[in-house]
């Protein structure tokens, strides 16, 4: 084996050997193949040293989300954009007077919070580790765990620099000016910002007074609430888990309140993960309830009872109810498809009810 | 309905399920009795595999009065004012039954006649009545606790050939003095007529443990409990409102009063009633028609367990329905009738309910001929609420024909339909839809649960229904709607009741919940 990798050219030194043949033994070779290989290893656990990976000792903003939390699953992209900044400029991008700078101010709060957020997920993994007994860990957290330690203030430092601008960012969007600066686009972005500032420097000033110690008090809101969270049983994380989901996509009311349509987007969402959730947790399988389907049931169901019991009907088709509902539908056109072979009629596989005495 | 004979319910000392072994010795004894000993068999659930005493019961005209004239009896009890011994039930109340029933429907003496031959053929014991024509030596008696006079028209009919020959005889309770020879007892009504040789050499094929002391006394005893013997009391397939959904559907689940009543009419109440003008009227309304509702829901419950019980491979079915306790058809018009009898009252209250005027002059109105608003809006509630329970009965019929998975998708749609049924005649308030989603969702979690292959009594309604009304009301409080328009009175109830129904559940998962510990 050992003459084969040195003529393949493999660098055997940063390999690990997996092995079934007992040949393959420190014991049994005298090459240099298994002294350049680390030993074999009964768990993965034990196999923490053999990897290292450069620059893991820095805390990177969302890497243990990605890669150790949710290794190949796109968590950025999906969760933290398209399941979390996406809803949020939905519900107050949509209604802001300055959708852009919203939208952008979102993206930095959204990075802000998930910063603080996802201490809670290796706190997660480690108690996990410890005291469950079937623990949902990634392949790479035994890998990556030593060298990544997220119990320091670096996430907490890098949630307050995303966090000061996204806050300034959201006062000013917040701002009413002259109709102009609603059609600003991305390259006016600045311009804009200048022109609030000098119509409202004052307001600005005073509201992010307001806001941004709220929005400090938010994150370690949602700190402990994770924390607690971590440290309850099964049974009971049951219960806490639509508290942390509400405070994740209803943590930007604290800057500015959203509308009802908003509310209901993000309440669909909400419980549509929870009922995930709990079909997981009561020991069920969870791929039975996709997340964006029920997102989208949910908004439909919920947001034709509220207008039907609305005394205002028309108030509630506006443009922004027109993008949340091609949002969900559009977040759950791959399921409905994947779904189409399993939906459909009964299958007729009838039940034999003999009777005893036919054969008598 | 479960009534009014011991004999209703399958004995608990028998063989649930001879084998096949156990019914060839049955059929083999009879077969091959001999001259001296008699074939003594049971006739009721036996060589009859209904209950003949119960079959009679259900031929009273007009079947809703015979119904009520059971039911009475049941809740009164008139035998126990007897004297001893025979103010027992197993003695006295069939025949009390049968003498009441024939004294104040005498036309049934008629009626039963006439389907007496139905019954017979539809119901004899094939094997049994092809052992005992195989047997043309021994004596054949027929012994019942039944009454001669309900007896014998079935036996002219069964269709056996020595059923006609002098060989038959059968021994069954008087009509007047029916009460003694039930006292008396089997062995005792047989011995009157054989004698006790003739007795001691027999062979007795029965069902029920109340004739052990016949069985004690036979050369040959079979106690047996035939598989194809339907227990079916009488009028049980007379249609009662929510009675297949109490009793077959959730037996011991207390339905009535905590799905249609608690689970239905009181979200109603809090919804509509709080908003109305008049809200006992209201409330009134609202309690007619979730019973009208009901009755043309339930078909799809019946619909569903046959389905289930054909094509699924695990369906979720009573024990009620699996032993047969019924024979109710809910496929007939009779759900629809009482559904249009409860609507039309109901719709009309719920019209005058909602009239801002005073309630007499509302209610003067409905025959005032020169202001027929109200009536108009009677008319159009009672229009709107038919095509509703038209699209509440397709949609279960749809339900019902979809595979579990697609099931889940659907589920939600007819529980809005039913929490949400009343806004087709008036609209509520932002509270009370919240409060409505909020059930609606928690049910919804559930059967996720449950069709996802989890536990479901591990997620329980009330306390997600609670949790969910909270953060929906606060979720909703703190977007741009106008706040007074959600802290009202009506929410305080709705917080209230949500939080009144989970307390128990929340009591029940308290000892589960804490902190995690160490493996």
């Amino acid at each position: 084996m050992s003459s084969e990798l040195k003529s393949s050219n493999i660098r055997v030194g940063r390999s690990l050997l997996l092995s079934t043949s007992a040949s393959d033994s420190s014991e049994s070779q005298t090459d240099d193949l298994v002294q350049k290989i680390p030993k074999p290893s009964e768990t993965a656990a034990n196999l923490r040293p053999s990897v290292e990976l450069k620059g893991s000792e820095f805390y990177v903003p969302l890497f243990y989300s990605e890669k150790i939390k949710n290794p190949g699953k796109f968590h950025i992209l999906k969760r933290v954009v398209l399941g979390h900044w996406v809803f949020g400029v939905i519900a107050w991008s949509c209604i802001s007077p300055h959708p852009l700078t919203n939208a952008f101010s979102l993206l930095l709060l959204t990075l802000s919070y998930w910063c603080v957020y996802e201490i809670g997920y290796q706190e997660n993994d480690d108690i996990a580790s410890k005291y469950e007994r079937r623990p949902t860990l990634s392949s790479t957290y035994c890998q990556y765990r030593s060298h990544t330690n997220l119990g320091t203030p670096w996430p907490w430092v890098w949630a307050a620099m995303l966090a000061i601008p996204g806050c300034l960012l959201f006062s000013l969007s917040q701002q009413t000016v002259e109709s102009s600066l609603l059609n600003e686009g991305l390259s006016s972005i600045s311009l804009s910002m200048s022109r609030l500032t000098a119509v409202s420097g004052d307001g600005v000033s005073i509201e992010m007074l307001r806001i941004l110690p709220a929005w400090f008090a938010f994150l370690a809101v949602v700190r402990v609430t994770f924390g607690f969270y971590n440290r309850v049983n099964e049974a009971t994380r049951v219960w806490i888990y639509p508290l942390l989901q509400i405070q994740q996509l209803f943590g930007f009311s604290l800057l500015g309140s959203t509308n009802a349509i908003g509310s209901l987007l993000l309440l669909s969402l909400t419980f549509s993960r929870w009922i995930q959730y709990c079909v997981y947790r009561c020991g069920g399988d969870r791929k039975g309830f996709p997340i964006n389907l029920g997102c989208l049931v949910l908004f439909t169901l919920l947001f034709t009872t509220l207008c039907l019991s609305s005394p205002d009907r028309t108030s509630w088709f506006t443009a922004q109810a027109v993008v949340a509902f091609s949002y969900c539908s559009l977040r759950s056109a791959k399921k409905i498809i994947e779904l189409k072979s399993t939906v459909g009629w009964l299958r007729q596989h009838p039940v034999n009810n003999h009777s005893f005495y036919k054969g008598v | 309905m479960n009534t009014l004979s011991d004999k209703t319910s399958p004995p608990q000392q028998q063989l649930d399920q001879p084998s096949s072994a156990v019914s060839n010795g049955v059929l083999s004894a009879v077969r091959n009795a001999s001259q001296d000993s008699p074939i003594i068999v049971d006739f009721d659930e036996t060589l009859f595999l209904r209950n003949s005493t119960q079959a009679y019961l259900g031929s009273i005209y007009p079947r809703p009065l015979g119904l009520f004239f059971l039911l009475t009896a049941k809740a009164t009890k008139p035998w126990r004012a007897l004297p001893a011994p025979f103010n027992r039930s197993d003695i006295s109340r069939d025949w009390l039954l049968v003498l009441g029933a024939t004294l104040l429907f005498p036309w049934t003496l008629l009626v039963w006649r006439y389907k007496a031959k139905t019954l017979a053929q539809k119901y004899y014991n094939l094997p049994l009545a092809q052992a005992i024509d195989d047997n043309d030596r021994a004596p054949i008696v027929i012994a019942t606790l039944g009454f001669g006079f309900i007896v014998n028209p079935l036996v002219r009919y069964l269709p056996m050939s020595l059923t006609q020959s002098s060989r038959v005889q059968v021994i069954a309770c008087r009509f007047w003095l029916g009460i003694l020879d039930r006292a008396a007892g089997k062995l005792k009504m047989v011995r009157n007529v054989l004698s006790e040789q003739s007795v001691s050499n027999a062979v007795v094929v029965t069902d029920s443990n109340t004739d052990q002391a016949l069985l004690d006394v036979a050369a040959t005893s079979h106690l047996i409990t035939w598989p194809d013997a339907l227990f079916v009391p009488a009028m049980s397939d007379l249609y009662v409102p929510l009675l297949y959904s109490e009793k077959i559907k959730n037996p011991g689940k207390a339905h009535f009063i905590k799905r249609v009543v608690l689970g239905h009419w009181a979200f109603g109440v809090i919804a509509w009633s709080y908003l109305s003008p008049h809200p006992i009227l209201n409330s009134v309304s609202l309690f007619l028609l979730t019973l009208s509702y009901w009755c043309v829901y339930e078909i799809g419950y019946q619909e569903n367990d046959t389905i289930g019980e054909k094509y699924e491979q695990r369906p979720t079915l009573s024990q009620a329905y699996r032993e047969k306790q019924h024979s109710i058809n809910l496929q007939t018009l009779w759900p629809w009738v009482y559904g249009i009898a409860f609507a039309i009252p109901g719709c009309v209250l719920f019209a005058v309910s909602q009239s801002a005027l005073p309630l007499e002059t509302a209610i003067a109105q409905i025959y005032s001929p020169s202001d027929a608003a109200i009536l108009s809006s009677s008319l159009s509630n009672c229009a709107w609420w038919l095509v509703y329970l038209f699209v509440v009965r397709l949609s279960f019929w749809l339900y019902n024909r979809l595979n579990e998975l697609t099931r889940i998708w659907v589920f939600p749609l007819l529980q809005a339909q039913r929490m949400f049924g009343f806004s087709i005649l008036a609209s509520t308030s932002i509270v009370g839809t919240v409060l409505l989603a909020a059930f609606l969702i928690s049910r919804w979690v559930q059967y996720c649960v449950y069709r996802c292959g989890g536990e479901r009594t591990a997620f329980p309604i009330n306390v997600s229904c609670l949790l969910l009304f909270t953060l929906l009301y606060v979720s909703l409080a703190i977007s741009s709607l106008e706040i007074a328009e959600l802290i009202t009175g009506q929410a305080a109830i709705a917080f209230a009741y949500c939080a009144l129904r989970a307390v128990k559940k929340v009591r029940k998962i308290g000892p589960q919940l804490g902190l995690v510990t160490r493996r």
